[in-house]
């Protein structure tokens, strides 16, 4: 491979500052590459959150042209947190009641956004994983025509979400669809499944599963083709089974792209909004973007969404501090 | 499948195993299911094989289908759409896919969000390939606090961004009129691939960080001892090397610019001459109480054409990973 | 074994791949730049901008044409933008607009069901100081009241919006089914003299029996509305029923738009519980919990999750006798494929109470939910004069035909309505007497700046009840608590 001179081809522009970033330190080159990430990231995403804290404390200003009133603190937390803001379906609604199980829920379970979001987060990761997973596995064979079986499974993730929640919209459509019939016939759903906020629940979850699945797979994937097939050889010749050959060289080695998988996928899915709004509306299924949404375009209290940002903000980051030790527990990323 | 190891010689021992099973076969009187039955327990290897078949089918099957009730929903006239089966359309109205262009400029919305996803995935993918370079490969002071910021930015539902950007990108600014002849960034392509470049960065440095940290420093450091710089080094070992990673967030990051929708909408009037993103061309078959679903299922599925073709591009450099064993030392 | 054979084309893949970066980011930023100055400007020159919604935007050249027949000065050019595809999402961008101080769009077509809002808050441009007295006179005059007080100040009365269209709902229905089942529509005049709700169920439910019924699988739904839980709900099918009955959100309809906090809240009475009983009956029988015993059933639970398009779907293709809807549904229906037109006709909305007899003023009749939008000016504007023209030229009887044979869109003179050539306005020409009765009927929403979290707390209230999940004694009385406390919390 010949020697790079700055005097070849593409280089010359960049010549004389790369040569004066050479000379740096670690610590300097570290923060010169940051700098266009974080230029970025601070007028796009630092300065609007900043100003969106500060308007979480003021309160909501109905009657005036500026959306925002006097400074209240943390009066719109307060609200929330208590069910007193005057929506339709609350942040949280529970007690604390005498006996077991120890709370009250003031409305139906799946009427607050808080405990629909988590449900929803939870459901959606555990089955995207373990389905994604059995996706890649299939695509990192080796085997005729796995191009197009690739092509075919990250499809769903190329559908834009409105369209995804159209389809399943139409689908459980009384008049349209033949989901309903279908579900009926079951058992499992009720009449009017995109009115009920059980049945709804899981048409959302479905959708979505079936949508992300490839985002999962698609990671899993990369993390799949990275491993040294050398290895499995090595395996296999000392005479390990399959699941063997699985439990100790793919889940050690795919662990961190899978957790950055995972990691993301949660994220995502806590904030989800879009594909709800699209199947069975915001009033069926509360989710906690929902409840932004709803306050920022409906009743206008900006105040109060952004409140509501940030208790979504924290309840994610509870989650994201499990995953945090796990990562730092795997070999590789962050540690 | 072959029976013997190329590199050793010997033969594959689970193979021979099984023809011996084979061939030690007891002359049983077993009915056809436990005779298959058996045969999958003497041989694992066919039993592993028809799992994978199954699981190829079945994955097949549930992500393609409602792709597919997509297109016969496209196909059916609007006026049949009640009657449309599980299968089939009612009716058969391929014209739908010409009607879209005629109702609309469909195909400048298209370009629209393949361009800005294009400008929007390429600078992600250069400032995330820095950025992921640097966390998963350096140590310094306020790492840890920094990659933490980076990730707090996607705890927010995007919303939470709205009033301020929106007060950002669209105030009319008299001071930058000479460079911008509207004084703001409003209806500008600016305006759309500036945020969601910001809002998709900090998955893509996570992947890129995590594929990037896997590389040994040995080849980084033989790259440097043959002359280049450390950005050279980057852009020249890692980069190519990681190609199952880039190539991943690459094609996450279009995706998910081009599908955009809601940041879109506020910083565009949602003409196609104003760079309104593809989707606001196919709610564009919505009016206020009529939904032509049959034009909006024809539009999305040729919207989809062009991820697919990039996908199909894509994945050969998903999969072109270290098979060949360039890692070993 | 170290493999130091890097693949030469590596070397060269990286160059290259920094090369087509070079050379896409400088196509972006020439395509960009070409395209900010190509995409006309925004609010310094250029052509009036109104945001209106696509369907006028397609019929943006003979409207414009038509404004400048109406005496608009030719050198001011006018341009029509398609705005977001729903009523709730354009308010949203209007509000967006007007928080960024942007000039552009100079016009606001704004929905009469959140016009005052924007009007309280003083973020649109006060008509009265800026229009012509011949135009304010023909707006005061001749205008329909209901649809002028949706566009007005309600402290002061001052317009801050120009009518452009109303809208409100008729009953479209199956003239063939109900003349072979033995009833005569043409002959007692059903097209302009309403029924009561108990006539109406009475004949549905008979020619339902007669083509098959609620087991039978000829037609599933007798008659079809919207019941699910969103916005109009609140604003239209329940407001336009429960007014019919005689009864009413907050009382004397001279508080539909004000004083928040100084005006009684009746959703506790009979009229209204007999709404929701009246309902449920429809769509589960009399025999159903919290049913009206006095009506039969004539649909289904379907209604629960049915809007307007939803709804329609049965309707036009034949699966329906009976069905409420905005007249946008004419056309379509006319067009349908499993009836003729002359099979199809429309009536106006069946009355609980005789007008005038209802609990308060304003109440019973065969009320009809009012719709429709306005034009406001934004105040940000640069080009206050030029949109002021603009709309003096829209408050013209020339344009007001134009607009109704080339969109449908009624005029908001009453008057123009029933002097037009039916000839000349298409589809809804034959229809024009049922229009006429549905206008004089009107109710509109009671908006204020508390509607937005009021109307969703109905919706939810009453979609609950709808349900039989709560009793309509229970579920109107949680309502009337939750529009208790928004009203103090926003008490004037």
């Amino acid at each position: 491979m010949a020697t790079d001179t700055p005097a070849d081809g593409s280089g010359s522009v960049f010549a004389r500052p790369l040569n004066w970033l050479e000379t740096q330190s670690e610590e300097v080159y570290a923060y010169v590459l940051l700098a266009p990430a974080f230029l970025l990231l601070g007028v796009v995403a630092f300065y609007p959150l900043i100003a969106t804290f500060r308007f979480s404390l003021l309160a909501n200003s109905l009657s005036g042209a500026e959306p925002f009133g006097e400074f209240i603190g943390l009066g719109n937390y307060v609200d929330l947190l208590t069910g007193e803001t005057p929506f339709t379906q609350q942040f949280i609604s529970v007690t604390l009641a005498d006996g077991f199980p120890f709370v009250e829920f003031g409305a139906p379970f799946l009427q607050q956004a808080l405990l629909v979001t988590l449900a929803f987060a939870i459901a959606s990761v555990v089955f995207e994983t373990v389905i994604g997973f059995g996706q890649a596995l299939v695509i990192d064979q080796d085997f005729y025509g796995r191009r197009w079986v690739r092509v075919a499974i990250i499809i769903p993730w190329a559908i834009p979400i409105v369209i995804q929640g159209m389809i399943f919209f139409l689908i459980f459509n009384p008049t349209i669809g033949w989901g309903t019939e279908f579900m009926q016939w079951l058992g499992v759903f009720g009449d009017n499944p995109l009115s009920s906020s059980t049945d709804s629940f899981f048409i959302v979850l479905v959708a979505d599963i079936w949508k992300t699945t490839a985002f999962m797979a698609l990671l899993i994937l990369a993390g799949l083709q990275s491993i040294d097939r050398g290895l499995y050889d090595v395996a296999r010749v000392s005479g390990a089974s399959p699941w063997q050959r699985f439990k100790y060289i793919t889940l050690p080695l795919v662990a961190p792209a899978l957790l950055v998988a995972m990691l993301f996928r949660t994220l995502d899915a806590m904030r989800i909004y879009g594909l709800i709004d699209a199947t069975a509306g915001c009033e069926t299924v509360p989710s906690l973007t929902c409840l932004v949404i709803t306050a920022l375009q409906e009743s206008r209290r900006w105040a109060t969404a952004s409140a509501v940002a940030f208790l979504t903000a924290i309840v994610i980051s509870a989650f994201v501090v499990a995953y945090l030790v796990a990562l730092r527990r795997s070999s590789g990323g962050v540690a | 499948m072959s029976a013997t190891d190329p590199a050793t010689g010997d033969d594959d021992p689970t193979v021979e195993m099984a023809n011996q099973a084979d061939r030690e076969e007891p002359d049983l009187d077993r009915g056809p299911i436990e005779a298959w039955a058996a045969k999958m327990i003497s041989n694992p290897q066919r039993a592993y094989r028809m799992t994978f078949y199954v699981a190829t089918f079945f994955f097949l099957v549930t992500t393609l289908f409602p792709f597919y009730w997509l297109l016969v929903v496209a196909l059916t006239p609007r006026n049949n759409l009640s009657e449309v089966g599980v299968l089939l359309p009612a009716g058969f109205n391929p014209g739908a896919f010409i009607e879209i262009f005629i109702t609309l400029p469909f195909h400048r919305y298209v370009f629209n969000s393949f361009l800005i996803a294009t400008i929007a995935t390429v600078a992600v993918l250069l400032v995330g390939s820095l950025a992921g370079y640097v966390f998963g490969r350096l140590r310094f002071r306020g790492r840890r606090p920094m990659l933490l910021l980076v990730l707090v930015t996607s705890f927010f539902p995007p919303a939470a961004f709205f009033i301020p950007l929106n007060r950002l990108f669209n105030t009319n600014v008299d001071v930058l009129r000479p460079l911008i002849s509207a004084g703001s960034l409003y209806n500008t392509p600016y305006a759309v691939f500036i945020p969601l470049s910001a809002i998709f960065l900090p998955l893509s440095i996570f992947i890129l960080m995590t594929f990037y940290s896997q590389i040994p420093d040995g080849l980084e450091d033989a790259a440097r001892v043959e002359g280049t710089t450390r950005l050279g080094a980057l852009f020249r070992v890692i980069v190519p090397l990681s190609a199952p990673g880039v190539a991943t967030a690459g094609v996450l990051t279009f995706i998910s610019v081009y599908n955009e929708y809601f940041f879109s909408s506020l910083m565009t009037d949602g003409r196609p001459g104003s760079w309104a993103p593809m989707l606001e061309g196919i709610l564009r078959f919505q009016g206020e109480f009529e939904v032509l679903y049959n034009l909006m299922a024809a539009a999305s599925i040729v919207a989809v054409l062009p991820v697919a073709i990039l996908v199909v591009v894509a994945q050969e450099k998903i999969v072109s990973g270290l098979t060949s064993g360039a890692v070993k030392e | 074994m170290v493999n130091a054979d890097i693949d030469p084309d590596d070397g060269h893949a990286g160059v290259s791949r920094r090369r087509f970066l070079e050379v896409t980011g400088a196509t972006g930023a020439a395509v960009g730049l070409a395209g900010c100055g190509g995409s006309g400007g925004d609010g310094g020159d250029g052509p009036i901008q109104i945001t209106m919604d696509g369907e006028w935007e397609g019929i943006s050249d003979s409207v414009i044409e038509s404004l400048y027949e109406a005496g608009l000065d030719e050198s001011i050019e006018v341009e029509i933008l398609p705005g977001d595809f729903e009523s709730g999402a354009r308010r949203s961008e209007f509000t967006s607009a007007l928080d960024a101080g942007r000039a552009s769009p100079d016009i606001f077509m704004m929905d009469s069901g959140w016009t005052i809002p924007f009007i309280a808050r003083d973020q649109l441009v006060n008509l009265s100081e800026e229009l012509s007295s011949d135009t304010l006179d023909y707006v005061d005059g001749n205008y329909l009241e209901s649809a002028v007080s949706t566009a007005s100040d309600p402290e002061t009365g001052d317009l801050y919006g120009l009518p452009l269209f109303p809208d409100y709902p008729v009953m479209h229905y199956r003239k063939d089914l109900v003349e072979e089942a033995g009833y005569d529509p043409e002959g007692d005049n059903w097209a302009t003299e309403p029924l009561s709700w108990r006539e109406f169920a009475e004949v549905a439910a008979d020619v339902w029996e007669q083509n098959g019924g609620p087991d039978g699988d000829e037609i599933d739904y007798g008659y079809t509305t919207q019941a699910d839980n969103y916005v109009g709900l609140a604003c239209c099918t329940f407001s336009e029923t429960i007014t019919s009955f005689g009864g009413a959100y907050f009382g004397d309809h001279e508080n539909l738009f004000g004083p928040i906090g100084d005006r009684p809240i009746t959703v506790t009475d009979e009229p209204v519980l007999n709404t929701i009983r009246m309902m449920r009956s429809f769509m589960e029988g009399p025999d159903a919990e919290y049913a009206h015993p006095d009506f039969p059933q004539i649909s289904n639970s379907d209604l629960r999750s049915f809007t307007e398009e939803p709804s329609r779907e049965p309707f036009t293709s034949g699966n329906a006798i009976f069905h409420r809807n905005w007249p946008y549904a004419i056309p379509l229906n006319l067009d349908s494929e499993e009836f003729d037109a002359e099979d199809y006709d429309v009536m106006p909305l069946p009355y609980g109470v005789e007008s005038g007899e209802g609990m308060y003023e304003g109440t019973g009749g065969p009320a009809a939910a009012l719709g429709g939008w306005h034009l406001s000016i934004n105040p940000n504007t640069q080009r206050l004069d030029e949109a002021v023209q603009v709309l003096e030229a829209f408050a013209n009887e020339d344009v007001m035909v134009n607009n109704f044979s080339e969109g449908g869109y009624l005029p908001p003179n009453p008057s123009v309505t029933e002097s037009v050539d039916p000839e000349e306005v298409g589809a809804l020409g034959d229809f024009l007497d049922t229009l006429a009765v549905s206008g004089q009927n009107t109710v509109p929403r009671p908006v204020t700046v508390a509607w937005p979290d009021q109307g969703s707390q109905v919706a939810s209230q009453v979609s609950d009840a709808y349900a039989g999940e709560k009793s309509p004694e229970q579920a109107m009385s949680d309502l009337e608590s939750s529009l208790e406390s928004l009203e103090e919390d926003l008490a004037e």
